[in-house]
C-alpha cells in the first residue's frame, strides 16, 4: 500500500476523535499541493501525499488552537513537528489538543529549485516518474534527474523515518534517497567573502524586496503577524518605504526574533514572492545558537528556548577586555 | 485581424534602438542567471548586457513571452514616491511665528515619451484600469499622470497562454489591443502590426526603414487566425460562464454568508497578491520628520493586512482575513464595476502564480457563485 | 535647507578643548549605558577629569537588559561608525538578572553582525561598574582608536 493510503486509512480510524484535520489536498497547478481543513470523514478522500508536499502545515496550527475548542489532527512531515514541539517549549500551544499524524518522509520536490533551473520561466505542466522528472515549459521541454531537486534541508535530514515526537506514525516504503550534502556550506560560502562583498550582496538580494510579508505570515513561530512592530507609527521603528535598506532591516527584525526559536523549516524562503534566500540568514542563526547554548530548536517540549533563560556562568562566551 | 505592418524581429532591435535615443524604452528582461523577469529600462539593459559580457554563459535576454514577475504598473506608480518636502522655519525674533514651506517633488526632465515595450495585452488592460482611478473624475492624480500622459503602449499578443492565465473569464483575451497604442502579433519570424493609435502614428511612420515593404497581406492574417485559434485552446480556466452582469450583484448578496470563512481558511493574509496585482492601487500616505524638516511620501499598502482598517479609536471592521480576503474580492468584481463600470481584475493570473498557500481567486468566485445558486434552490 | 539650520548643523559638533587626540576624528559612536553603574561609572569619569575622546554619544537605559539588539542595528542605519553597551558585572545587576540577558542577546548579535556585512570589531559590549572611572576612560579610548582603525581600512 502507498503511503498516501496508509495516511488516508490512519485518518479515517481516527477521525472520529478530531473536530478539525489539516493535510495536504491535490492542486491543478503543477508542483503544488493545496492545505486541506477537513471537519467531515467523507471529505478524508481528497487527501494525498507525495512528494509535491512541501508545504508546512505547521504556520495554521497556532491560529487555529485559538477559534477550535475540541482537538486538531495535523498531517507533519517529521521536519515539521519541530515547529509544533518549540510552540509548545513556549508554551504557545497545548499539546494535548494537538494529534500529529506523521507520515515517513521520502523527501519532497522544491518547485523553486526547478524554476530557477529553467531560468524563471514559468513551468506548464510535470510528470514525476519514479526518479525522472519531465518539465515542460512554453519554450522547451526538460527531463530532469528529481534527486538534483528536492529541498534543500532533505539533504541533510536526520528525522524522515524516525520522528522523535509524535501521536501517530505510519511506515513508509519509499526512503529518503538522495546524495547527503554539507549543511553549512553556503553559510560558509558566503563568509569567505569580504566584508564588502557580504554587504553588496545582500544588498543586491534586497533590492529585490517589496515587504508583502509573506515570509512573516506564513512562519509558524510568527505569532506576532497581526500586531506587528514594522506596521506601527508609535512607535517608529521603520519607515513605510519600500527599498532596499527597509527590506533589510525588516528581515533582520524577524532574524532577532526568530533567533533560538527558528525550525528551519524553509518556508519563508518558499513564500517569498521575489526569491531571496531569507533560509541563509536563518540558517546562521541556528549555527550561532547551536555554538553558543547547544540548544537545537523544536527538540524537547519541557526545554527552555535560550533567550528566555540564563546562566550564571556561560562557558561558550568567551568575553572581550578592552581596557 | 487586419494587417497593416510587418517587422521582422532583427529590425525590431534596431526600431527600438532608434526609439530609445529620444525616449525612455522599457522591455521585459529575463535574468538567467537569477532567474527573474521583470520590466527593465533599455539603457540599464544595455549597460547590463555589457558588464555581464566577460561571463561565458548569456545572462540578460529580452523574453516578452513569460510574464514579468511584477506588473508594469510601477512604472507610472512607484512603489515608494516622494510627494513634497516640508520645512518649518523659525523666526528667532518672533517665537510664535511658524512659516511652513513646501518644496515641491523634483520634475524629471525627460525629453521624449516613456514606451513600454513588449506588454501583454492583461497588462494594457490593467494600466488603463489604473488611468481610470488615477485620471477620470474631477480629482486626478498628477504624479501618475504627469508620466502617464506622454506614454505609449506597445502590446505583443500571447501566442502561448499559461495554466494560471484567465483573460477570457473577465472580458479579456489574448489578442485584445483595445487599450494598447500598437497591437503586434509574433507570426513567421517577426510582428505583424496590427493596431496602431494617432498617438503612436509617428513612431512607425517617421522609421519606415524598417519596416518591411510588399508584404503578403493575406498570408499572415491567415497565420494569424491560425495561431489565434490554437492560443484560444489553451487558455486555463475550467469555465466559461462568468456572469458578467450579474456578478455584482451575487457579490453583494454574499456579504453576510460564512461562505468568505471556508474560502479563506488557507490564506496568511500576507500581501503577495495585491503587491503583483496589475489593478491594484492601494496606496499609504505618511510623513517622516526629523527635527524641522520632512518629507510626505506614499508607498503601496496592502488590503490584506490586519492594520488596514484600524481606525485611531482602535476599532477594526475588517479584523478576521475572511473579511479582507471578501474586501479584495468584492473591489475587484463588485464595487469597481459599480463605479467604473469595469471587472477589475485583468486575469493575468500572478497572484495565483505568487500565493504561497496557492489561493485561487478563480475557484473564490466560483465557489460564491455556486453558493447562491445552492442557497436560491 | 535654509540658512539658519545648515549652520547649526556645521558648527554643533565638538565644543570646548581638545581631547587625547590631536586632531578631531570624526567617528560617531552610540553608546547605551545602564544607568546604575555604567553611567555612574561614565560621570564620575566626568567630574574626575579623565581625558577621553568626544565621539561617544550616550543614550542612558535603566539597565543593559533594556537593550534591544535591533537598537544597535538602527544605530548602524542611522551612520553610527561603532555602538558601545555597558552595563553592570554579571551577578550584580542592579535589577538582579538584565545583564544575564544581555550577555546572551548581545553575544548572539556579535556573532551575527559579520555575516550582514557589519565589521565584528565595530561593537564591543563591558561591564563598567559605577567606581571604575578609569576602566571608561580606557574602553573609551581604546574602542575609538578600534574603530578609527577599522575606517581607515
Amino acid at each position: 500500500m502507498t503511503i498516501e493510503n496508509k495516511l488516508k486509512e490512519k485518518i479515517d480510524e481516527i477521525m472520529g476523535d478530531l473536530e478539525l484535520l489539516v493535510g495536504y489536498s491535490p492542486s491543478a497547478l503543477p508542483l503544488k499541493v493545496n492545505p486541506a481543513f477537513i471537519e467531515k470523514k467523507e471529505e478524508t478522500g481528497s487527501l494525498v501525499f507525495n512528494k509535491m508536499c512541501i508545504n508546512n502545515l505547521a504556520s495554521y496550527i497556532y491560529d487555529l488552537s485559538k477559534s477550535v475548542k475540541g482537538t486538531i489532527g495535523i498531517v507533519l512531515k517529521p521536519c515539521d513537528t519541530r515547529s509544533i514541539i518549540q510552540l509548545a517549549s513556549e508554551e504557545l500551544i497545548d499539546l494535548k489538543k494537538i494529534k500529529m499524524i506523521v507520515p515517513g518522509c521520502s523527501g519532497v520536490l522544491d518547485y523553486k529549485k526547478i524554476q530557477k533551473h529553467v531560468g524563471g520561466e514559468k513551468i506548464i505542466s510535470c510528470k514525476l516518474d519514479g526518479e525522472s522528472l519531465a518539465i515542460e515549459t512554453i519554450s522547451q521541454k526538460h527531463e530532469l534527474k528529481a534527486g538534483d531537486f528536492y529541498a534543500d534541508k532533505c539533504y541533510w535530514c536526520q528525522v524522515h523515518d524516525n520522528p522523535a515526537h509524535f501521536d501517530e506514525f505510519i511506515e513508509n516504503d519509499q526512503k529518503l534517497d538522495i546524495e547527503p550534502r554539507e549543511k553549512y556550506a553556503d553559510i560558509d560560502a558566503i563568509e569567505g567573502k569580504s566584508i564588502d562583498e557580504i554587504m553588496q550582496y545582500w544588498d543586491e538580494q534586497f533590492s529585490n524586496c517589496i515587504r508583502c510579508y509573506a515570509c512573516r505570515n506564513i512562519c509558524p513561530l510568527e505569532i506576532c503577524r497581526d500586531r506587528c512592530i514594522t506596521n506601527l507609527d508609535e512607535p517608529y521603528w521603520q519607515s513605510q518605504r519600500i527599498n532596499t535598506e527597509e527590506g533589510k532591516f525588516f528581515q533582520l527584525i524577524r532574524v532577532l526574533h526568530l533567533a533560538g526559536r527558528c525550525t528551519e523549516c524553509g518556508e519563508c524562503e518558499r513564500a517569498c514572492p521575489r526569491d531571496i534566500p531569507l533560509s541563509k540568514l536563518m540558517k546562521k542563526s541556528a549555527q550561532i545558537t547551536e555554538k553558543l547554548f547547544e540548544y537545537k530548536t523544536g527538540e524537547e517540549p519541557d526545554k527552555k528556548p535560550p533567550f528566555l533563560t540564563f546562566k550564571d556562568v556561560e562557558k561558550n562566551i568567551k568575553e572581550e577586555n578592552l581596557s | 485581424m487586419r494587417v497593416i505592418e510587418y517587422i521582422s524581429k532583427e529590425n525590431t532591435k534596431n526600431w527600438l534602438e532608434k526609439l530609445d535615443a529620444k525616449n525612455d524604452v522599457f522591455l521585459p528582461v529575463q535574468d538567467l542567471q537569477e532567474a527573474r523577469i521583470g520590466f527593465l529600462d533599455y539603457k540599464e539593459f544595455k549597460k547590463l548586457v555589457q558588464q555581464s559580457k566577460e561571463s561565458p554563459e548569456k545572462r540578460y535576454v529580452i523574453n516578452h513571452r513569460e510574464k514579468t514577475a511584477l506588473s508594469p504598473k510601477y512604472i507610472f506608480f512607484p512603489e515608494t514616491e516622494k510627494l513634497f518636502d516640508f520645512e518649518y522655519l523659525k523666526d528667532i525674533e518672533n517665537p510664535e511665528k511658524v512659516e511652513l514651506r513646501l518644496g515641491a517633488a523634483e520634475k524629471t526632465e525627460s525629453s521624449g515619451r516613456i514606451i513600454l515595450f513588449g506588454l501583454k495585452p492583461c497588462d494594457a488592460e490593467g494600466i488603463s484600469r489604473l488611468d481610470r482611478v488615477f485620471g477620470e473624475g474631477d480629482k486626478k492624480d498628477n504624479y501618475y499622470m504627469e508620466k502617464r500622459k506622454n506614454s505609449l503602449l506597445i502590446s505583443i499578443g500571447c501566442n502561448t497562454p499559461f495554466p494560471d492565465c484567465f483573460c477570457t473569464l473577465v472580458g479579456g483575451s489574448p489578442f485584445n489591443f483595445e487599450n494598447a497604442d500598437i497591437g503586434m502579433v509574433e507570426v513567421n519570424d517577426g510582428y505583424a502590426i496590427v493596431k496602431i493609435s494617432d498617438d503612436a502614428k509617428d513612431l512607425i511612420s517617421e522609421n519606415r526603414e524598417y519596416f518591411d515593404k510588399d508584404i503578403d497581406k493575406t498570408a499572415i492574417e491567415e497565420e494569424i487566425e491560425k495561431i489565434i485559434k490554437s492560443s484560444a485552446e489553451k487558455i486555463g480556466h475550467t469555465w466559461e460562464d462568468l456572469p458578467r452582469e450579474e456578478i455584482s450583484k451575487i457579490m453583494d448578496e454574499s456579504i453576510g454568508s460564512g461562505i468568505w470563512d471556508q474560502i479563506t481558511k488557507k490564506c496568511i493574509s500576507c500581501g503577495a497578491c495585491t503587491y503583483v496585482c496589475p489593478t491594484c492601487y492601494c496606496f499609504n500616505i505618511r510623513d517622516e520628520q526629523k527635527g524641522l524638516q520632512g518629507q510626505r511620501y506614499r508607498s503601496w499598502d496592502y488590503c490584506m493586512n490586519s492594520y488596514y482598517t484600524l481606525e485611531a479609536s482602535g476599532h477594526n471592521p475588517r479584523p478576521d482575513k475572511s473579511l479582507r480576503y471578501r474586501n479584495k474580492v468584492n473591489c475587484k468584481y463588485n464595487y469597481n464595476i459599480k463605479r467604473h463600470g469595469h471587472i477589475y481584475c485583468v486575469g493575468c493570473g500572478r497572484c495565483i502564480e505568487v500565493c504561497p498557500v496557492s489561493m485561487d481567486i478563480r475557484e473564490a468566485v466560483k465557489t460564491v457563485i455556486d453558493n447562491r445558486q445552492q442557497a436560491s434552490d | 535647507m535654509s540658512e539658519t539650520v545648515k549652520n547649526k548643523i556645521e558648527e554643533g559638533s565638538g565644543t570646548g578643548p581638545d581631547s587625547n587626540t590631536d586632531k578631531k576624528s570624526d567617528v560617531k559612536i552610540v553608546a547605551f549605558l545602564c544607568n546604575w553603574c555604567s553611567y555612574a561609572g561614565a560621570d564620575a569619569a566626568g567630574t574626575s577629569r579623565l581625558r577621553q575622546p568626544e565621539n561617544i554619544r550616550i543614550i542612558r537605559l535603566p539597565c543593559s537588559g533594556r537593550v534591544n539588539p535591533l537598537f544597535i542595528i538602527k544605530a548602524f542605519n542611522q551612520g553610527a561608525d561603532g555602538v558601545l553597551v555597558s552595563g553592570c558585572h554579571p551577578n550584580d545587576c542592579h535589577y538582579s538578572e538584565g545583564n544575564f540577558y544581555a550577555r546572551r542577546r548581545l553575544e548572539f548579535l556579535k556573532e551575527y553582525l559579520p555575516f550582514i556585512g557589519i565589521d565584528k570589531r565595530r561593537f564591543a559590549y563591558q561591564w563598567v561598574s559605577a567606581s571604575e572611572a578609569q576602566k571608561w576612560q580606557n574602553v573609551v579610548i581604546n574602542f575609538v582608536k578600534r574603530i578609527e582603525d577599522v575606517q581607515a581600512k
